[in-house]
């Protein structure tokens, strides 16, 4: 892994130089990830993006994409400037596209952080996750996208690895969904079981009250960074300023805010199931990649596949990148 | 092409090889050039196809994994690259896959160290994936392909499929060498041979051939040459060799002739051959002595006009039809000397028959037998003992008695000559066996040797025929001493295999001179006289008397008569009435035999007996079961409806086909059996129980009802009613007549009555003549009565009237027995 790691590097470091500045005079890209349908987050975030465009001056552009490789993607490629993503995914986009944290979302109570969840529906007689891995061997179980924090990443960690299992070995069939399908296909007895986090939860249960009823929460994971707001590192400076203090200052009184103003903005984050944004880093993104790089450590582990050299050469790798990671905050 | 100039030469160098070699060695180069062309030209295409389809798995290799590779690298997923790339291992011809990004980065590589020998084959492959409106280039997938490993397949079915090109190639050449051979070779070799053979000898053998080809076609018109040379140059030969062949046959033939002729003469055998029709053609010597005719008398005559007999002429027509079939004859044959004299012949006769042709002559053969048959003769009266009891035979009895009267009638003292005859061996052979009555054959032969004198000589004649003469003996109180001796010691009981038998003998003697001075009237004499001793009950002796002669004539006349009678149909039937007692109706007739001779009726008493000795009885009981058949058909067709009782004798009784004989008439006349009943004498009965079981059921299931004649005297064995299925007893007249003057014989009379009818019998009064007997057997309940009384036997015409007069007689008597009259 020790070479793959440094030509991933090397990619992003290219990847980066090579990269277009954005014009000043040109519009922004704003990339979205679909968590729940494209029309939904559409609407939440439409009046924001538009907020935003008027107070940058540029018109911004949202764009949606159902898959998280896709915004990363589009984004190392420039066509994407700020995105909106979850942690597993802020990482690749910082490894892989020359992007950088620059906030992170508040949540609606206030706290800067959430939580994955196991759902179940409330009459399948499932309540702990041990009744779910006593019976995986009969379920359906709702994964995340591979690149979702806390639909996959989070629940690896806390779930399977530590029960040296992978969810297609031991569960009947695996689905991969977005979080609200996975919250539906559990509300209509579809998914006997599935992932999810609790800011999802909250916003399909407004939106679906008599599915929400019938889905029960049988675990919660330890507090997961909220979702961090990326853009790439070569975004003009001035804009960046104007979209920190933009976004800094949404929601928020500030001298010479008109009280319709202020009103407005909360009435936007309200639907966006948010309190509004603060400074962030790349640090925040510490936890998640030790998450990432334990799991991929016991995939190395796990590979009967592998040469010994070749597996002491990728663990080697992703001690190296773990040892390199500050002690956890 | 090397291989065609390599035959050229190989054919300039083989002026002299065979056929078969010409033919092979351009054959040989030939498939051995067009092989090796066709080999390598095939190696070459199989080599291209391999490597073509190699290009294909490649470029099928890298739509695949490009598109596999896609996704994975998408979601930057290096786990899945790895396992792709850990999976190309797998891949026999790959010998390096690399995929690198965008940038030229290497993202996952593997491959093997690339072989010495081979091409390399590669190609490449941009991943691209469209999202939105954009474009993304994720990277390059380069592939390498090595064709070793192909190379080496090809490599090792070449190492077999050279060898194997070559091995079919011998395989060709052996099998067209071998057609060759066999084709061309061996038939033009076989050609050569015979072209030969044929040049060097005078005969010219043609060559036999199957094949219809170009060869079969050459050896076709040299077979037709030699034909026509063998005709032009054998012809002559054949004439000249011919000639003198027949020449040699002819001497030859000539000679055997002679032979022949000689050999016909000098034979004892007489020969003769004759035309179809048994005309004389020729003679030899042995035929004229035996027939004592000279050749010119004999010739163009029939033999039947010479020297054979034709005095039986159904033999001539046999002989005759046998030749006409052409199967010959042999045999014996009478023939005639030219004096007249008879001589017996052996006689063959052969057809001969030249070239197929029907028979045109015959050949007679004959020896004169009449030594041989003088010979047997002999031989036969030598054969003097009787083979069972070794008593001098016929013959030598014969011969002695004609001795002793040469004897006698010079010296004048006389003997007696007895025949003695068993009384019942008859019974003896047929009830027991004949081994049995050999038996007692042997053992009366030798009781009466033992009472004979040594001079004296006992013969036996046939069967239980025995026959004396003793010597010397002319007194008849001498031979009366002497018979009786031997009488009562033929008397004696003997056993035969545990069987206690007693055989009496009858004897007749004649003496010499005084009952006839030869051999034949002695004989006839003395059998006569021991008729008249067995008719007088046998176990005697009796002396010819001129009395007997005469008994014995009238005894011969009537036999005569009788079966003169039985010819001429003088038997009649007598018809008695019998009435039911208790009905007054005539029920039934029993039919009586009467012989009218000479317009003369003789009651049965007068020759039944007589024809029951002679065997007569049967005869005449059969003719009796017509007489009574018809006259009952004869009846119903005057609507005169009757039954009729028949007496069974008892010979009659005890032949084999009694019954059926019996049943067969009944069927013939079409009378119902239940009309007939068949009288039989209770001692008929009791004489021989087993048998008469047998034939009374087999006569009473075919419909017959039985009745038991004359009870009362003799055993009146009332078991034996008990014991036979028998339906109807008839009391003796003898019993009947007693009834008026002794009570005794009423009781004993009307107690039969009861029991038998207890028994289920019916019971008939024979004889009732007084009607004083008819009353008291009315009274005492007898089912049927019969008597002069009621009638006495008559012809059957007077039968149906007298029966009406006999109805209405009873009927008024009845009338008067109960005081009434015919109005009430």
């Amino acid at each position: 892994m020790g070479p793959l790691a440094c030509c991933l590097l090397l990619v992003c470091c290219f990847a980066v130089s090579s990269a277009r500045p954005v014009p000043a005079g040109e519009g922004l890209g704003f990339g979205l990830i679909a968590t729940a349908s494209p029309n939904v987050l559409r609407s939440q975030w439409q009046p924001l993006l538009g907020d935003m465009a008027a107070a940058i001056g540029v018109p911004v552009t949202a764009r949606l994409f159902d898959d998280y490789a896709g915004v990363i993607w589009a984004m190392a490629a420039g066509h994407v400037q700020v995105a909106w993503l979850g942690n597993k995914s802020a990482i690749e986009a910082v490894d892989r596209a020359g992007a950088e944290v620059a906030f992170q979302a508040v949540e609606a109570d206030g706290r800067t952080e959430y939580n994955a969840v196991l759902l179940a529906r409330s009459d399948s007689g499932l309540r702990t996750v041990e009744d779910v891995f006593a019976r995986a061997g009969e379920l359906t179980y709702g994964d995340g996208d591979s690149n979702s924090t806390s639909g996959h990443v989070i629940p690896g960690h806390y779930l399977f690895a530590p029960r040296r299992v992978e969810a297609r070995a031991v569960f009947r069939r695996v689905v991969q969904n977005n979080h609200e399908a996975n919250f539906l296909g559990v509300a209509e007895g579809r998914l006997d079981v599935a992932t999810g986090n609790t800011i999802n939860l909250a916003g399909s249960m407004a939106r679906h009250p008599e599915a929400g009823r019938a889905v029960a929460v049988i675990w919660t994971s330890p507090p997961i960074p909220s979702d961090p707001l990326v853009w790439r590192t070569d975004l003009d400076k001035t804009r960046q300023k104007a979209i920190r203090s933009f976004l800094l200052d949404y929601g928020r009184e500030t001298p010479g805010k008109t009280p319709q103003r202020l009103a407005h903005e909360q009435a936007v984050l309200e639907g966006m199931n948010r309190a509004g944004f603060r400074t962030s880093d790349n640090r925040q993104l510490i936890s998640v990649r030790r998450i990432e790089l334990t799991r991929q450590r016991n995939r190395i582990l796990a590979d009967a596949g592998l040469s010994p050299d070749e597996r002491q050469r990728r663990l080697a790798a992703v001690d190296a990148g773990l040892r390199g990671l500050p002690a956890a905050d | 092409m090397a291989s065609l100039v390599a035959h050229l030469a190989a054919v300039r160098y083989l002026p002299r090889q065979g056929l078969a070699a010409k033919i092979l060695l351009p054959a040989l180069s030939l498939s051995l050039g067009v092989g090796l062309v066709l080999f390598v030209f095939f190696a070459d295409k199989f080599a291209r196809q391999a490597e073509e389809d190699l290009q294909n798995r490649l470029d099928s290799f890298l739509t695949t994994q490009a598109a596999e590779l896609e996704g994975a690298v998408w979601e930057f997923d290096q786990a899945a690259i790895d396992r792709l790339f850990r999976s190309y291992a797998l891949s026999s011809d790959l010998q390096l896959a690399r995929l690198t990004d965008a940038r030229g980065q290497v993202l996952a590589a593997t491959g093997r160290p690339a072989p010495a020998t081979g091409r390399v084959f590669a190609a490449s492959r941009e991943l691209t994936r469209q999202a939105g409106q954009e474009t993304y280039q994720l990277g390059r997938l380069e592939v390498v392909f090595n064709d070793s490993r192909i190379r080496q397949g090809l490599a090792a079915s070449r190492s077999v499929e050279l060898p194997a090109a070559f091995a079919l190639a011998v395989l060709f050449m052996a099998v067209l060498g071998l057609t060759v051979h066999w084709q061309v070779g061996v038939p033009l070799r076989r050609l050569r041979e015979s072209l030969e053979r044929n040049a060097a000898t005078g005969q010219r053998t043609p060559l036999s051939w199957q094949s219809g080809d170009e060869l079969g076609q050459v050896v076709g018109a040299y077979n037709a040459l030699l034909a026509e040379v063998n005709q032009q140059t054998g012809t002559l030969e054949r004439a000249n060799s011919e000639l003198g062949a027949e020449n040699l046959q002819r001497r030859l033939a000539e000679k055997r002739l002679t032979l022949y002729k000689t050999m016909v003469e000098a034979t004892d055998t007489a020969m003769v051959i004759t035309d179809r029709d048994l005309r004389v053609q020729e003679t030899n010597a042995a035929c004229l002595r035996v027939t004592g005719f000279s050749a010119g008398e004999v010739a163009g005559r029939t033999v039947w006009e010479t020297f054979l007999s034709d005095h039986d002429a159904q033999r001539v027509a046999e002989l005759g039809r046998s030749l006409e079939t052409g199967a010959g004859w042999a045999g014996e044959w009478r023939g005639l000397t030219r004096r007249g004299g008879r001589v017996p012949l052996r006689l063959t006769i052969n057809a001969l028959a030249f070239d197929g042709d029907a028979a045109s002559q015959h050949v007679l053969v004959f020896a004169d037998i009449s030594e041989q048959k003088a010979t047997q003769k002999l031989l036969k009266s030598l054969a003097y003992s009787d083979s069972l009891t070794g008593l001098p035979n016929r013959a030598l009895f014969m011969d002695r008695l004609e001795r002793e009267i040469c004897i006698e009638a010079r010296r004048g003292r006389g003997f007696a000559l007895l025949f003695v005859d068993l009384d019942n061996f008859k019974w003896i052979n047929d009830s027991l066996s004949h081994a049995v009555g050999d038996r007692v054959l042997t053992v009366m032969a030798g009781r009466m040797k033992a009472c004979l004198r040594s001079e004296d000589t006992l013969a036996r004649m046939g069967g239980d025929e025995f026959t004396v003469i003793l010597r010397e003996t002319s007194e008849a109180e001498v031979v009366g001493r002497v018979t009786e001796a031997l009488l009562a010691r033929m008397a004696e009981p003997l056993d035969v295999d545990g069987v206690a038998l007693e055989a009496t003998a009858s004897i007749g003697a004649a003496l010499y001179p005084a009952d006839g001075g030869d051999s034949e009237t002695l004989m006839k004499n003395a059998d006569t006289a021991m008729y008249a001793a067995k008719a007088a009950g046998g176990g005697r002796l009796h002396f010819f008397t001129p009395v007997i002669a005469e008994k014995a004539q009238a005894r011969l006349d009537l036999r005569k008569k009788l079966r003169q009678a039985l010819a001429r149909d003088e038997f009649v039937l007598h018809f008695q009435p019998i009435v039911d007692m208790a009905g007054g109706g005539v029920a039934h007739y029993e039919a009586l035999v009467r012989w009218n001779r000479r317009q003369e009726l003789v009651a049965p008493a007068q020759f039944i007996p007589f024809a029951e000795d002679e065997g007569l009885v049967g005869r005449i009981g059969r003719q009796v079961f017509d007489l009574a058949f018809a006259q009952l058909r004869a009846w119903d067709g005057q609507g005169f409806a009757a039954t009729v009782s028949v007496n069974v004798s008892r010979d009659q009784f005890l032949e084999d086909d009694f019954v059926e004989d019996l049943l067969g008439r009944v069927d013939r006349h079409g009378i119902d059996p239940g009309r007939v009943v068949l009288e039989m004498t209770e001692s008929l009965i009791i004489a021989d129980p087993a048998v008469a079981r047998v034939v009374l059921g087999q006569l009473i299931v075919g419909g017959f009802r039985i009745a038991v004649d004359d009870f009362g005297v003799g055993y009146s064995s009332l078991s034996a009613l008990v014991e036979y299925p028998v339906h109807i007893v008839k009391l003796d007249k003898s019993l009947i007549r007693t009834l008026e003057r002794d009570h005794r014989a009423r009781t004993m009379v009307s107690g039969f009555i009861g029991l038998f009818q207890n028994l289920g019998l019916e019971v008939v009064a024979e004889g009732v003549e007084t009607a004083l007997q008819h009353e008291f057997l009315s009274a005492a309940g007898c089912d049927m009565a019969q008597g002069w009384l009621y009638g006495k036997p008559a012809p059957a015409r007077f039968a149906p009237a007298s029966a009406q007069s006999m109805e209405a007689r009873l009927f008024t008597r009845l009338l008067r027995e109960k005081g009434g009259s015919p109005a009430q």
